[in-house]
């Protein structure tokens, strides 16, 4: 699990700076500056990204036993820009309390 | 098969349902563009389809796991018939009983990893984090 974690964390990175780019560069060149290269180049790509972002969202979910729900929000949170850093944080402490060991009874 | 008509399951069904036909509509609304002369638009065409297939993925996944838990726990398989007399090789049963795991500490250590495997069932042996300190 701690490589589905670290797969996780690195394609979560890659999608919150890509996105950021999109909307802090590309959609104001696009839609004031008239010149849509930025959009035209990252914006497939984040899509492919984000892709590769569901897949990691759904392996660590998985094998962390989590419900559905929080499956979902996980998803989500790749779609949120400058939010997602701060949602990787939360999933990271969120599985690193899965990791735990279970206390011997 | 009831277990996946709850009122939770249906509502599943529904937003699984729901995004499928979402994101196929933006794929189809993406085509249009794409043949009006909106080059962007050819990826975007493509990548809304693959995640309609992935919301179906999914949902065939949590079924699959739905059904597996409902059909609860796997069987144990049959133990093998332990008196077949007369047939089969015969058995060597050690004489002395096995002998006790506290003088070995490479046996204790693997004992542990046993253990803590077992008390683990998704982890993978890498995520192994050492023995305990006793």
């Amino acid at each position: 699990m701690q490589g589905a974690l670290t797969r996780y964390r690195v394609i979560a990175w890659i999608v919150g700076v890509v996105l950021i780019a999109l909307v802090v560069v590309g959609m104001p060149m696009k839609y004031l500056g008239d010149n849509d290269v930025v959009v035209a180049t990252i914006g497939p790509g984040h899509g492919f990204l984000y892709m590769l972002y569901l897949v990691a969202s759904w392996d660590l979910s998985r094998r962390a036993g989590w419900p559905l729900q929080r499956m979902l929000l996980v998803m989500l949170a790749g779609t949120i820009p400058f939010l997602s850093f701060y949602c990787e944080r939360v999933v990271t402490r969120w599985a690193r309390t899965a990791m735990e060991p279970v206390p011997a009874a | 098969m009831r277990a996946l008509l709850t009122r939770a399951w249906i509502v599943r069904h529904l937003v699984a349902l729901t995004l499928v036909a979402a994101f196929l509509a933006l794929g189809w609304w993406q085509i249009g563009r794409a043949a009006g002369g909106n080059s962007l638009s050819w990826a975007y065409a493509f990548e809304w389809p693959v995640f309609a297939l992935f919301v179906v993925f999914l949902w065939f996944r949590e079924v699959q796991q739905e059904r597996r838990r409902g059909a609860g726990p796997a069987p144990e398989p049959e133990a093998p018939p332990q008196s077949a007399a007369g047939f089969g090789r015969p058995v060597r049963v050690p004489a002395a009983p096995a002998r006790p795991a506290d003088d070995d500490p490479e046996l204790a250590a693997y004992n542990d990893y046993l253990a803590w495997l077992n008390a683990h069932p998704g982890a993978r042996p890498g995520d192994y984090p050492g023995p305990r300190p006793a």
